[in-house]
């Protein structure tokens, strides 16, 4: 897992999307994919730290290679622990929480998907455990899992009709910086 | 029958025939075959231990198809800690699963202070050892009881219940409550306990050694029993890792995965027990682990009784309105069902930003539509038993 590298083949795509940015009036707002995934190679492979407390290892992935990450943790014989989902300014935050059964550590994988267009491959081919996590994800954030075998309410009823509960209101919705202010933003990145 | 206004309401009857029932069983009916019957298991049937729901496709007595609904007493405890302080949580953790709440309390506590750095005197450490163990007892004596009650056999119920009670009167005194305990603050425990609760504790233990010989020799042993668990619903290692079982469920599968073992929280490393474990993967092997597992927790209780120290119960620094600053945590316990899981993510407030609580019985649970392929719809029952489900924690 150590070669789990993500800060791959966006050079050029940064640069086209200078444009982009100066549009948008919220800089914390991110909706392009490529943007995005700017964003998230900063953070990719990051340190864990005294202050991080209850994991082995985290990772973070575009969600273009999260498949790809998901594959190598079935790979090592890891078990999936649970999907967790953050709402956060940036877009949704879901979290893959792993574990091992004979060498236990936890290890996170952690992707963000914008909130406008908030669409993730579904895992389901390699766990089939994630079936009802995903669906419990899409009830609780409206995250879309493409792929997925068998969509549609978990928890909720089929009649809901509202906003995902558990999305945050744009007052209380936090930057990453803030929930992880130890993280170590490298100098001169805003986010955004 | 009539209504209010005297007419006489009759009931429609081709149109009741017509109707193909609810969203779920809409979803479910579409099959290529014309021969079998889609049946509803639960969510009222008394072997569903609660409203679980499950829709099965039946050729005979034989499944073809299972899939069971969720939902029917989701209470959205995540959304609930959100708007709560950290301490105002801790009763609603109770709430999540009635027949092992300490556990759920630990790992909400335990998260909550793995994010403020709060140290846990020793005496409180050992007295949530022991109470917790002692929860665990009574988790699998109701489950035990009600397990073969499913199976067809009335008197072992009773026989649970009576040493069951003595634990929900050992923990009433001190806790105060019998069911959805709320035990654990944030540094220590409520309450402290007495000469009368580890005299009565020991007293305990050493009914319950003699009880478990009766047991098996009431239940275990006994041939039909053993027909009805051995060799169904074989779960292969392979299955519990990709489905991400935990719990006797894995351990019946013969893996010695267990939190107190693997991620050793509070003072678990101390103390000298065993993981049972069972190879045959087979409902037997689950019945087997937790009979042991009941052996294994007096045997961490007399060693925690032998080991109490002198001390506070509580840490008296440890802030009643805490102020995390942000961060986020995992922590992870060891329920009576598994791999008990409190992601809590902090933004420095009073309350939780986010809480995402993993629960072992839904990953126990996802795995049952794959098992129970092709088995009798009896011994599907069987099954389902056998993963020792408890709704409310599966729904949340």
């Amino acid at each position: 897992m150590a070669d789990e590298k993500t800060n791959q083949s966006t050079r050029s795509q940064e640069e086209s999307n200078q444009k982009d940015q100066e549009k948008k009036p919220n800089k914390h707002q991110i909706s392009d994919l490529n943007q995005l995934i700017n964003t998230i190679n900063w953070l990719y492979n990051f340190q864990v730290s005294e202050k991080y407390k209850g994991y082995e290892l985290g990772y973070f992935v575009t969600p273009r290679r999260l498949l790809h990450s998901v594959k190598k943790m079935d790979r090592a014989g890891y078990f999936l622990e649970d999907i967790s989902c953050i709402d956060l300014q940036e877009g949704l935050q879901v979290v893959y929480h792993f574990d091992h059964y004979d060498s236990p550590g936890r290890i996170v994988v952690r992707t963000v998907v914008p909130r406008d267009n908030p669409s993730l491959p579904s895992i389901c081919d390699v766990y089939p455990g994630a079936a009802w996590h995903e669906r419990e994800c899409h009830d609780f954030f409206g995250v879309r899992f493409e792929g997925h075998p068998n969509p549609g309410p978990l928890l909720l009823d089929p009649e809901f009709e509202g906003p995902p509960p558990l999305l945050k209101e744009e007052s209380a919705r936090r930057t990453m910086e803030q929930i992880h202010p130890e993280r170590g933003f490298p100098p001169g990145m805003s986010m955004g | 029958m009539r209504n209010r206004n005297g007419t006489r309401i009759t009931m429609d009857l081709d149109r009741r025939l017509q109707t193909h029932g609810d969203f779920y069983s809409q979803k479910f009916q579409t099959t290529e075959r014309e021969d079998t019957l889609v049946l509803n298991l639960g969510p009222q049937h008394p072997s569903t231990h609660g409203v679980l729901r499950i829709l099965l496709e039946i050729d005979g007595e034989y499944i073809l198809r299972a899939e069971p609904v969720l939902g029917y007493i989701h209470r959205m405890h995540e959304k609930i800690a959100e708007v709560m302080t950290y301490p105002q949580f801790a009763p609603y953790t109770g709430r999540i699963d009635y027949l092992h709440p300490l556990a759920w309390g630990w790992a909400h506590i335990g998260a909550v202070e793995r994010l403020m750095e709060v140290q846990v005197p020793e005496r409180a450490e050992y007295i949530r050892v022991i109470t917790c163990e002692l929860n665990r007892i009574s988790s699998h004596l109701l489950w035990w009881g009600a397990y073969i009650n499913d199976l067809g056999a009335f008197t072992p119920f009773f026989y649970a219940f009576d040493d069951r009670e003595i634990i929900s009167d050992i923990l009433q005194r001190i806790i105060g409550s019998r069911l959805t305990f709320s035990f654990y603050r944030i540094g220590g425990v409520a309450t402290d306990i007495d000469d009368r609760f580890v005299t009565e504790t020991r007293e305990f233990c050493n009914r319950m050694k003699e009880r478990l010989k009766m047991y098996k020799a009431l239940v275990t042993d006994n041939f039909i029993f053993r027909n009805r668990l051995e060799g169904i619903g074989v779960i292969p290692f392979e299955t519990c890792r990709k489905y991400g079982a935990t719990g006797p469920v894995l351990r019946g599968s013969g893996k010695a995965y267990d939190v107190r073992r693997a991620e050793p929280y509070s003072i678990y490393n101390r103390f000298d027990f065993e993981i049972p474990v069972y190879d045959t993967c087979d409902a037997m092997g689950r019945y087997l682990v937790r009979m042991d597992e009941i052996k294994e927790s007096i045997k961490i209780i007399e060693q925690a009784l032998d080991a109490l120290p002198e001390g506070e119960c509580i840490n008296r620094k440890a802030s009643k309105r805490p102020k995390p600053s942000p961060n986020d945590v995992y922590f992870a316990t060891e329920g009576g069902r598994g791999k008990i899981g409190a992601h809590l993510v902090s933004d420095g407030g009073r309350s939780p930003y986010r809480l995402k609580l993993r629960s072992p019985s839904f990953s126990n649970l996802s795995l049952f539509s794959e098992v129970a392929q092709g088995t009798l719809i009896a011994d599907a029952i069987s099954i389902l038993g056998s993963l020792d489900l408890v709704i409310p924690e599966i729904d949340r």
